[in-house]
């Protein structure tokens, strides 16, 4: 636990020393997710590096000081470190909803310590692949080509391996239960992303409002998606957010770099997250101010995950994903399309949808009852992205229900921290 | 369209205010309160036994606790570069899943599809019929 404790402090600090120029002038809380979501890229990076650069042989050392050397540079800016900009104070209200943002992370990393990591996905497709990269120190073809575990979704990206490999390297050993410490942690950097970028626009309610809900959100921050990759997914999915936000209103290399990490954060967890990279760079053409280049930020959103989707394919190959029947795209096929589309459509609305009613419908009561915010703008993009969800489960190879009822609701809750920003957003201070 | 014409601001605050709490209440219902004592102790208990004892008798394994010990039979005397078939039930898919996590990196296979392997794992009833092999927890273990 020790060694993952030490992997945990020095991947922030670690992504803090490379992205430091694009996040210096962000709040503390908005800084440290952003540079975790780098330090965790920046693991995944040395990681392959090691393994590359010597096969099979042990890479903890290696990995180790190869990020000490990254921390270095850090040392003698201590004192323009304690020179960060000053933002909005917070009042007695946001303070006190500070606290539960931090107790709800607490009741999810006592729920997530308190076993081995043992969900099924875990088993069969994130943890499978990194214990086999850990303990080969190698990325063997197999994971990738090997019909016996051809369940194991080789066609997704491998962030999340490579970091659980590279927390299992400080750690010397592979222990499911320490290396689930990563997923309270990503919690914890989507609950301060929100609420150092609302605290930075003026939200400092707003901002205590949107940790907290992150905090006790608990249908995603449960045992069962430990070991999975949808809470760091919905990490990538705030930042990428605010960045988009931040993007609409500042011209900066900054915001772009931001824009850019955020992309590439999310394109390297899931393949949702890169499709909402790409459905952000065509908001972006959409939504841009007059008088805005349409490119920096376009390709900022786009240029990361289209890299990283060619080098994936050119490393391991195409691989198809056996979870979706692609030929109903085919326009003879359209018809019976349609009908997979009314049959998703009934099953979200009849089980999906009964079960959440009460929550989503005092989301709408809240929707109705507030004035529009400066997160609204993300409405359009997350509710695009949630329709592409429903094509996406009409596409399912195995039936309707089965992908409806294993995914359709954890990924949407996945998208839910991101709109925690934009109700926290409606909530302006008392005039 | 908002609710200003028909109510005030402070009301407006005040619904708003209850429609987080219902939304944020009912997301908090879904933690599994009853089971906190479970996890606090599971938490502090981290440093008492080892990672492989505390899988064995983590929810992981819910559908059969002998399984853990053949598996750690089977992990036990074979080669990390090795290929296993194994035999297990086929009622469900997780027999296969904690196989090929917990015996990684060795390569794994169901016994129909493992023509060529260097081992053969047999657990409880698929063992009976093995004559030949070494005896292991709950099971056989033949090298071909």
């Amino acid at each position: 636990m020790i060694g993952v404790a030490l992997a945990l402090v020095a991947t922030p600090l670690a992504g803090y020393a490379l992205a430091r120029p694009a996040v210096s002038s962000l709040p503390r809380s908005e800084r440290f997710a952003w540079s975790l979501a780098v330090g965790l890229m920046v693991q995944a990076l040395l990681v392959l590096a090691s393994i590359g650069a010597r096969p099979g042989a042990d890479f903890s050392l290696a990995l180790s000081l190869l990020t000490v050397l990254l921390l270095l540079p850090l040392l003698p800016r201590r004192a323009a470190r304690l020179a960060a900009p000053e933002f909005l104070r917070l009042g007695p209200a946001a303070r006190v909803l500070c606290a539960p943002a931090a107790v709800g992370v607490a009741l999810f990393a006592v729920a997530a310590l308190s076993e081995p990591m043992w969900t099924t996905d875990y088993l069969a497709v994130w943890g499978l692949k990194a214990k086999t990269i850990f303990l080969t120190a190698s990325l063997p073809g197999r994971l990738f080509h090997d019909p016996a575990i051809v369940w194991s979704h080789p066609e997704y990206p491998l962030l999340v391996p490579l970091d659980l490999a590279a927390l299992a390297a400080w750690a010397r050993r592979w222990d499911d239960r320490a290396l689930a410490a990563l997923y309270p942690l990503c919690q914890a950097a989507t609950a301060a992303a929100a609420f150092g970028f609302l605290v930075r626009r003026g939200r400092a309610l707003g901002g205590a409002v949107a940790a907290a809900l992150i905090g006790w959100f608990f249908p995603l921050y449960d045992p069962v998606h430990v070991g999975m990759a949808d809470i760091p997914l919905a990490l990538g999915f705030v930042l990428l957010c605010i960045a988009f936000l931040d993007a609409l209103e500042a011209d900066s290399p900054a915001v772009y770099a931001r824009l850019a990490i955020a992309s590439l954060f999310c394109a390297a967890t899931k393949p949702e997250g890169a499709l909402f990279g790409a459905l952000a760079a065509l908001f972006w053409l959409v939504l841009r101010p007059r008088g805005r280049s349409w490119s920096p930020p376009f390709l900022a959103l786009l240029l990361p995950s289209v890299v990283h989707g060619v080098l994936l394919r050119w490393a391991r190959g195409s691989l198809p994903s056996r979870d979706f029947d692609f030929t109903l795209l085919a326009p003879s096929r359209w018809a019976a399309w349609l009908g997979r589309i009314g049959e998703t459509l009934a099953r979200i609305t009849s089980v999906e949808l009964a079960a959440a009613a009460l929550p989503l419908a005092a989301l709408a009561i809240f929707f109705f009852a507030t004035d529009s915010g400066l997160a609204d703008r993300l409405l359009p993009l997350l509710g695009l992205q949630l329709a592409f969800y429903v094509l996406t489960c009409s596409l399912s190879a195995f039936g309707v229900a089965w992908l409806v009822g294993t995914s359709f609701g954890r990924i949407v809750c996945a998208l839910v921290p991101a709109l925690a920003v934009v109700v926290g957003a409606r909530l302006r201070p008392r005039t | 369209m908002t609710l200003e014409a028909p109510l005030g601001q402070t009301w407006r605050r005040l619904v708003a205010a209850l429609c987080l709490t219902v939304f944020g209440g009912m997301a908090a219902a879904r933690y599994e309160w009853r089971k906190l004592p479970q996890f606090l102790a599971g938490s502090l208990s981290s440093g008492r036994q080892s990672a492989d004892e505390a899988r064995a008798k983590g929810t992981g394994f819910w559908f059969d606790r002998d399984y853990p010990a053949f598996l750690e039979a089977v992990r036990r005397a074979t080669p990390p570069g090795a290929t296993i078939a194994v035999a297990v039930p086929g009622t469900l898919d997780v027999y296969l899943y904690q196989a090929v996590f917990t015996l990684a990196p060795r390569r794994v296979v169901a016994l129909q599809d493992g023509v060529s392997v260097g081992y053969a794992a047999y657990y409880k009833d698929a063992a009976l019929s093995q004559s030949g092999g070494i005896r292991i927890a709950s099971g056989v273990l033949v090298r071909r």
